[in-house]
Order: C-alpha cells, then structure tokens, then sequence
C-alpha cells in the first residue's frame, strides 16, 4: 500500500510543477481568449535552455531565468505575428511552436540532454537530506504558490486589468485608451515565460531535457484547467487560481492510477487523456441541459 | 470645438461595391452643443461617428478638436476625448469583471496604465455616488459581475463609464434602440442628467425622431452621406416630426419616406 501512496505523492509533487504550465496557459486560454498552442514548443524550450546552462556549470537559478526569458520570447514571436502580422491566433502559435522545434534542438544540439549527477534545484534540497518525492513536493508547492500569488498581483492591476477585459470585450478596452495589441502581447509573453519555467522544473525533477517533453503539453493544461472548474466552481479569481493548481494535481492522480490498471502502458495516455478532455469540454453543455430539463419539469409541475 | 472640414469617406474603394458613404461633410460642434443626428438606415450616421472616434480614418477631409487636428490619431489615443455609448449592451462593459473592476478601469481613461491596483479603494465612494444617480439600486452591487446586470442596467453603467472622466465630446450611437420602450426613456433620462448636471458637449444618433426633437439644442439630418438639414435653438424648438418629413421629402424628392425614416 504505502508503494501507492507514494506514487501518488510523486504525482502530486509533478501537478505542481505542471501547474506552472497550466497557470500560464489559463492566461492565454481564458483570461485572452486566445488558442495558444506556442506552449508545446515553449515548455520544451524552458528544458531545452535549463539543460544546456546546467550542464555548462551554470546555476539551476540562471537556468530557469534564462527559461523564463526564452518563454517570454516565444510568446513575443506569436504575439507579433498575431498582432502585427495580423495572423490568426491558431495558426500564429501553430507557426511558433514548429520554429520551437528547430530552435530547441539548435540550443541542445541534441535531441535529449541528461542532467543526472549534475546540479539542479532538486540535487540541492536532496543533498539537504530531503527524499526524491520530498523534494518534489517542496519545490513544486513553492514554485506554484509564488505563480499563483504573482498572477493575483498582477492580474488585480492596472494593466492586468486591461488584459482580462482584453479577452472579455476588446472593443471596450480600445474604447478605454489601452492598445489591445499591447495588451495581448504582454499576456502572450507572461503565459509562455511560466510555461517555459515549469519546463525548467520538469526538466530539472526528471533529470534530463528532450526535444519532444513538450508534446500534448497543450492537452494536459487544458485537463488542468477544466478539472479545476468542474471540481472548484468558484467566483473568486483566487480561488479560480487555486483551481488550475488542483487540477493539474488531480489529473497526475488520476494517471497514476490509471497505470496501475494491468494492460495498461505508458503510452496509452495520450489517448486517455485526450478523452478525458473531450468530455470535461463536453461536460457544460450536459449540465446546461440537465438544468434546463429540470427547470421545463419544475415548472409543469407547479403548473399540474 | 470639434471640426469636420470635408470629410469623405468610401468603403471597398475600386471594387463592385464601391460605396460612397459620406459625401463631404462639415460640422463644427461648440462646447457645450448636445446635438441629435437623424437619417435613414445607411445614410452614414455610425460611419460619422467612427471617423470622429478614430475607428475609421477619412478618405479625404479633416477632423479638427480645439486647434488639433486628430485625423490620423489612432482609436486608443482618442479615448482620452471621447466616450461612447454604442446601440449593443454587451459592447462598453467586461461582462466576467465585477461593477467596480468596469468602473475603476473607465477611471483610467486615456491614462497610462501601471502596475497600481485597478481597484482603489478610495475610488469607492465616487462610484457609488454616480451608480446612485442611475436610480437602479446599483450603487449597493458594486461587487457584482456586470453578466448578471439587465440590457438597461448595462446601458446606464456604460453611459456612467463613459463620462466618469469627463469627456470632451460625448459620442451616443442608438445607444436606447435595442431596449424595451420604458427602459429606453429611463436610460434617456439617465442621459439628460449626466449632460446637463456635467455640462458635457454631446453627439446622440437615434432613429427616433420624437427623441431627436425632444433632446438638444440641435438637431443634423443625414442622408446619403450628406447633411440635408441643421438646425438649433428657437428654430430647433418648434420643429415638428411633420416638418423633419417635409423636409426630408423636399430635399430627397421621395414622397414616401415616412416609414423608412421612423421605422427603417
Ligand atoms: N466597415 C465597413 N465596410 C464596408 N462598408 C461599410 C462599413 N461600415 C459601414 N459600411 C456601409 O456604409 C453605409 C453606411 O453605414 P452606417 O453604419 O454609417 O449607416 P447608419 O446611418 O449608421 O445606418 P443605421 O441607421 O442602419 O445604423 C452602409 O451601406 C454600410 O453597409
Ligand atoms: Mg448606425
């Protein structure tokens, strides 16, 4: 038993550190409204730049800024083409993400960089004398929570302000005096920025960097996302916050447990959880006419 | 104090749809005018209206505040002049953002946004103090998301936000045509007590010619991208929806425009 408490704690400790992706990407996907699928490629853009800097005898610290540098501009290239370019969302991010893909191998050389033995942020605590799963939960708590609390701060002010409404009604915020390219630049490069940081994390717990640890990121952080509404359908930007954190936890939970059913492999979760998202997406729509239903025989009743 | 000097204004210039929308326009608006426009549907009233507000630039022509001339200042840098109230409820609001989170951001109009917070709380008693003069009870729902307010209440809150920071021209495009009759009048009365107890210079295109007559001291015909009639004060005063259809017939030719200038 305690062999699956504690791949359930190891996969708590990988929610967090993904919860840093899908935080980013809950900027993009639902404080912009804007389909930004630049993610798969920034995340391993985040690993790509932590290995190589951690392997040349720089510190994890220098590794995930410059990560989270290289995020940022990633999402400035989709931005420009999007804003300036006047590329549609999808096909912008789409177009970044494959140029991502180059530029990812140019920076690693390689298309996979171990990082074993080297020093890494969890090299450190572990040295400390906390366990592999330990440290995991540490970082990840610290590195979610920081994102968390960053992202409140922000997204409560002025400009963080005229970014939501920008996803909420970009007409009223050029109305307001805010340019609306601006404000979508801006919000494109925080969210990749974070989505490059968890892939330094990622990179980093795992013990190497892969041109491809990216893939499907998009998918898991929509999973993310909407688990966390489903679960924790709050009003509060908190705790709508604390909801993508949850989310990104829960989903690793469920993998897990979902690799102890016999038969199943390691690569059947892709699928897995491509459905799981299918119908979390789908699951609004059920309620919306599960209530209306209600509401038509609440009525007829009265009436009868 | 705003200036059209021969403002023309051509969509889909060169191709089969070549429209010729507005055909040399010149206005001029003094301070503290509140002017009604009227005109058919597709005379150039929005098209007008957007070339002052910056959302289109003119072909030819110039748009003159004071002594500076705007014509090629893009929309956001407007803001700062103009607020503006459009016929759509949904179009001057955030609709997942609180009361407050809408009216803090309107407080910033045409300022440079920082990493202050949006919401201050010292702002607070200003906001309630005009959500009061709405009479909707909206000045104890400040913390409400505006999704849940009405089509009127939505509108009201827009014309709020549009004139929290005082605007040099207040710019109303069919801003009561999408809300039920009673809801209409309320949110026009709204309109008459923001402009006279601010004393703002106000634009307001409307279909409804009773609402043209009995508003402003001013009232401009539109049709076919032209000014056909402009009058003001004592001669504005006495004109009838009778007269505004004579004249409109007059100058058009067209007996039967009655239907398509009141219900068009
Ligand atoms: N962005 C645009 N591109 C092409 N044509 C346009 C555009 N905007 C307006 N038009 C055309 O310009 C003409 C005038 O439109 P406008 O919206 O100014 O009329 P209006 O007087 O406001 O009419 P309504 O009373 O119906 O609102 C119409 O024929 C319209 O189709
Ligand atoms: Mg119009």
């Amino acid at each position: 038993m305690s062999g699956l408490l504690n791949s359930i704690l190891a996969a708590t400790a990988q929610g967090l550190l993904w919860a840093v992706m899908a935080l980013g990407l809950y900027i993009t996907y639902r404080l912009l409204n804007f389909s930004d699928l630049t993610v798969d490629g920034s995340f391993a853009t985040g690993g790509a730049i932590t290995a190589v800097v951690i392997t040349s005898g720089g510190s994890p610290l220098a590794a995930m800024g410059l990560a989270l540098i290289g995020g940022i501009l990633a999402g400035f290239v989709t931005g420009f083409l999007n804003t300036r370019m006047r590329i549609p969302a999808l096909l912008s991010s789409i177009l970044t993400q494959i140029a991502l893909y180059t530029i990812n191998l140019r920076i690693m050389a390689k298309p996979n960089i171990p990082l074993l033995n080297q020093r890494t942020l969890f090299s450190l605590l572990q040295d400390m004398g906390l366990g592999r799963i330990g440290t995991g939960l540490v970082n990840g708590l610290v590195a979610a929570t920081l994102t968390a609390v960053a992202m409140y701060w922000f997204f409560g002010s002025e400009i963080g302000a005229a970014i939501r409404a920008t996803g909420n009604n970009p007409a009223m915020v050029r109305e307001l005096g805010a340019n609306t390219q601006t404000t979508t630049l801006i919000g494109l490069m925080l969210a990749n920025g974070l989505v490059a940081l968890s892939g330094s994390l990622v990179s980093q717990q795992q013990g190497f960097a892969d041109v491809g640890m990216g893939l499907g990121a998009i998918v898991i952080g929509l999973a993310s996302i909407i688990i966390g509404e489903v679960l924790l359908p709050s009003t509060t930007f908190w705790m709508r916050l604390v909801g993508v954190v949850a989310g990104s936890v829960i989903y690793r939970i469920v993998i897990t447990l979902v690799l102890e059913i016999p038969g199943i492999k390691s690569y059947d979760l892709r699928l897995f959880t491509a459905i799981i998202v299918a119908l979390a997406l789908w699951l609004p729509q059920v309620t919306a006419a599960w209530r209306q239903r209600r509401g038509r025989k609440g009525q007829d009743e009265e009436h009868a | 104090m705003l200036k059209l000097v021969g403002v023309r204004k051509t969509f889909g210039f060169g191709t089969l749809d070549e429209n010729h929308v507005l055909r040399g326009i010149d206005l001029t608006i003094d301070a503290g005018d509140f002017v009604s426009v009227i005109g058919g549907n597709g005379a150039g009233k929005s098209t007008l209206l957007n070339i002052i507000s910056g959302v289109f630039q003119p072909d030819v022509g110039q748009v003159l505040l004071g002594d500076r001339d705007i014509t090629r200042m893009p929309e956001y840098k407007r803001a700062a002049f103009f607020g503006r109230v459009f016929q759509d409820p949904a179009q001057g609001t955030a609709a997942d953002m609180e009361i407050s989170e809408n009216l803090a951001m309107a407080s910033m109009r045409g300022k440079r946004r920082g990493l202050r917070q949006n919401l201050k709380k010292s702002q607070f008693p200003i906001f309630r103090e005009r959500l009061a003069m709405l009479e909707l009870g909206l000045e104890d729902r400040l913390h409400q998301r505006v999704r849940h307010l009405s089509g009127g209440q939505r509108q009201a809150l827009t014309l709020l936000m549009a004139t929290l920071v005082e605007p040099q021209v207040l710019l109303l495009d069919e801003h009561t045509a999408a809300l039920d009759p009673k809801t209409a009048i309320k949110v026009m009365e709204v309109t008459q007590r923001l402009v006279s107890t601010l004393k703002l210079t106000t634009l307001m295109i409307t279909h409804n010619m009773q609402q043209a007559i009995r508003y402003g001291n001013r009232l401009v015909m539109l049709h076919a991208g032209e000014i056909i009639l402009d009058v003001r004060d004592k001669e504005k005063e006495n004109l009838t929806v009778e007269d505004l259809l004579r004249q409109f017939s007059r100058v058009t030719g067209d007996e039967g425009v009655s239907d398509r200038l009141l219900l068009g």
